[in-house]
């Protein structure tokens, strides 16, 4: 458009410029504005859709997050159980019970991982249970201290990795060599703090949640910051991004120039890591679809798309993120265990398993919220500055 | 009636200029030179000067019976001025250890701490000793491990790679530092983007007015001069740093992502030049066990380097390919140079050219 600053100043010609000028300004700004539009364009006036929030809420919390906490509840009660018998008698007949209730104890864990609103974030559940990669000798160092507050966020010594570190990690990792290190009463004493620990702070959300948060989540409407809307629709995003980055991103080298990390993956003693983020990820579809604990589809965030009408480049937007769930799950199932060492001996795999977990956040973080009218309110990944 | 319609035509002018996107204005003027307001790269002038202190440190021990003292260069890595033994005074927040890519800090440790090691040999290198070789005219003589490695370059020039080029390339054209405020302005500094974009800037070891001016130029200013020749680096480098700054200070971010677009790639051709530089000098020099030595343990690092960008043209996994064709393992303690062969080393040569683009040229580095 730059003949437009030579447009002959003339008086004479004036006349003659002005009227197609002015139409094809008209033009102009018609075709400028269509430009604008983003391409959600499916949409009339989302913010005012008559989707039945209180239905979704309650479907959302009665068939998914409240099963998924009743259920880490019962899995740390029996992981404390086991983990109680072994430390009074170490044998590798105890230590593969106490591990197996490990097992599902962790796996159970990665289903409302992504429920950190409300009771969970007051206690500071995925940080207390879950900070990893665990900083073993600062481990090491509580151990020896004593030390059985389990409470820090800010720590990297405790929670989930703590105890696969404790049932898999110690001398060469033979149920000989870990059931002998449990000989020592420290170890033993921090081994059954630690899984009450985790059964006392299941409890105290569950029990939070029941007693009074569902209901005032059920009927906290809107799209504001805090309203449940806004808490599903972050607590599934900023979730679905440690999937990527901490579980998958980071071990595999993506944000490190190629270099892997293969001790940063997410239980690296257990070689559990692959099926936790497995488990993680169905978690988020499943959230994502409303599929409760008993496997019925009710109200979940693709409805809420449906009912208005999102698109994306002329296609349903919900259509888009479940097929990219589709393929994200697929990318991720091809990668073999344990994940430690596929990083490093099948790169190309595990970097396709994040580069298709990846492509969702378009959908999901950024088209989702959009249409939605929710804004994205956590603070993602803070960097340091010179 | 004039008046009404000069209103009008403004008003459709406006509207025809007016979009969504603001429009970009592309009316600034880009300078000759790197001549800003508020350019300031302190922090990293003095960087690339305790890089040349134990540079100087580390050389000391060519000559026999010098032995380095693992402590001090660890000292000096990390700016522990106690026990650096500096020369000139540093800021004690500026190190080059935190500067680092992280992976690979404790690697540099290690090379330190058996350079060290290597030091104390009281006899004259040969395979499988440690010692200072000297090379068949009796002019030049290198300290190197018993598998024929210089560490002393695997060093300097492996920090000018995981340090220097990593700081510019991957750390300040990053997200972080280039998603960020352009609007307050720090008196001496400029906002942070023009900051972080100086301090870049810095890295690249020229003056403001290189290349006309090249005094003092230092590490990747001194490499991009020796490959100008073939190359014409030294201009498309200055340019697209001058390019990228202008862009910021007039709110231009396509010509800043094209000016990093272009820093890359210039920066990395001159990476894998110099590499392939080292590599013709040990071809032709290949039965001078210092010369060869000595050239392939700087093509080592040079090549090394190349990881260390966002938008390399060689994975990892080939920057290794090439390093085990010089030295037989990418793994700089089990590297040899004793046993390589000129037919490695040419095969070295062409991974290197091809992945690079040099293919035309990489005879006459």
């Amino acid at each position: 458009m730059k003949w437009a600053r030579t447009i002959p100043t003339n008086p004479l010609n004036f006349m003659q410029l002005l009227k197609p000028i002015f139409c094809f300004a008209g033009l102009a700004a018609l075709l400028l504005f269509a430009g604008c539009e983003d391409d959600m364009g499916g949409a009339q006036r989302p913010c005012e859709s008559d989707f039945d929030q209180q239905a979704l809420f309650a479907h959302t919390v009665d068939e998914i997050i409240l099963p998924g906490y009743t259920a880490l509840q019962l899995n740390a009660n029996n992981l404390h159980a086991a983990a109680f018998d072994f430390a009074e008698a170490p044998s590798p007949q105890t230590l593969a019970d106490a591990r197996a209730a490990f097992e599902t104890a962790y796996l159970s864990w990665q289903e409302v991982a992504q429920f950190e609103f409300g009771p969970a974030e007051a206690v500071a559940l995925r940080a207390t249970l879950n900070n990893f990669p665990l900083n073993a000798s600062a481990l090491e160092s509580k151990i020896d201290e004593e030390d059985y507050d389990f409470t820090n966020p800010n720590t990297f010594d405790k929670g989930f990795p703590a105890l696969d570190y404790l049932l898999y990690g110690l001398g060469d990792g033979s149920e000989e060599a870990v059931a002998a290190q449990f000989l020592e009463t420290k170890y033993a004493t921090f081994l059954t703090e630690q899984t009450a620990f985790i059964a006392d702070v299941a409890k105290t959300v569950s029990d939070a949640w029941k007693n009074e948060y569902r209901d005032q989540f059920v009927v906290n409407e809107g799209t504001a910051a805090g309203a449940s809307l806004s808490q599903i629709i972050n607590g599934l995003n900023e979730h679905y991004e440690m999937i990527k980055r901490d579980k998958i991103g980071i071990p595999a080298g993506v944000v490190t120039l190629g270099f892997t990390n293969p001790d940063k993956v997410e239980a690296p003693y257990s070689g559990l890591s692959l099926s936790l983020a497995q488990r993680a990820l169905h978690a988020a579809e499943r959230f994502y679809l409303g599929i409760g604990q008993d496997g019925q589809n009710g109200p979940g965030l693709d409805d809420y798309l449906e009912a208005v009408n999102a698109t994306k480049e002329g296609e349903s937007l919900n259509a888009r993120i479940q097929q990219q769930f589709e393929a994200a799950k697929a990318a991720l199932e091809a990668v073999p265990a344990p994940l430690r060492t596929a990083v490093d001996d099948n790169n190309d795999l595990a970097v396709t398993a994040y580069n298709e977990i990846t492509k969702q956040i378009v959908n999901i973080k950024t088209d989702m919220p959009s249409v939605l009218c929710v804004a994205i309110t956590y603070i993602d990944n803070p960097s340091d500055s010179d | 009636m004039p008046n009404y319609k000069l209103l009008s035509l403004t008003l459709a002018v406006s509207v025809l200029f007016w979009s969504c996107d603001s429009e970009e204005d592309n009316s600034y003027t880009v300078p000759d030179t790197y001549s800003f307001e508020n350019v300031s790269y302190d922090g990293q002038v003095q960087r690339l000067q305790m890089l040349l202190e134990m540079k100087s440190y580390l050389g000391s021990a060519n000559t026999p019976g010098t032995v380095l003292d693992a402590g001090r260069l660890k000292a000096m890595y990390a700016n522990d001025a106690a026990a650096a033994n500096w020369a000139l005074e540093y800021d004690a927040s500026k190190q080059l250890k935190s500067k680092t890519f992280e992976q690979e800090q404790a690697r540099f440790e290690t090379l330190m701490e058996a350079i060290a090691q290597h030091s104390q040999s009281t006899v004259p290198g040969a395979e499988g000793i440690a010692g200072v070789v000297v090379s068949q005219d009796g002019a030049k003589q290198y300290l190197l491990n018993e598998k024929g490695v210089e560490f002393a370059q695997l060093i300097e020039k492996g920090l000018m790679g995981a340090c220097f080029y990593y700081q510019a390339l991957t750390v300040y054209f990053g997200d972080d530092r280039m998603n960020v405020d352009n609007e307050t302005i720090t008196p001496g500094e400029g906002t942070d983007m023009e900051h972080h974009w100086d301090e870049a800037f810095g890295y690249y070891g020229v003056p403001t007015n290189f290349p006309l001016n090249k005094d003092n130029i230092a590490f990747w200013g001194v490499y991009s001069d020796r490959r100008d020749p073939i190359l014409s680096c030294n201009q498309q480098m200055m340019d697209a740093f001058i390019k990228g700054r202008a862009g910021i200070s007039n709110d231009d971010l396509t010509a800043r992502d094209e000016a990093i677009a272009e820093i890359r790639q210039t920066w990395e051709t001159i990476t894998g030049a110099t590499a392939i530089s080292y590599l013709n000098t040990a071809i032709g020099s290949f039965d001078d066990m210092a010369i060869r030595a000595h050239a392939l343990s700087e093509a080592i690092a040079f090549t090394y380097a190349i990881q260390f960008s966002p938008e390399k043209r060689m994975s990892n996994a080939e920057v290794a390919a090439v390093l085990e064709d010089i030295a037989g393992s990418s793994d700089f303690m089990e590297m040899d140079l004793y046993n390589t062969t000129p037919e490695r080393l040419n095969a070295a040569k062409t991974k290197l050219a091809e992945a690079l683009g040099l293919m035309e040229s990489k005879d006459s580095f």
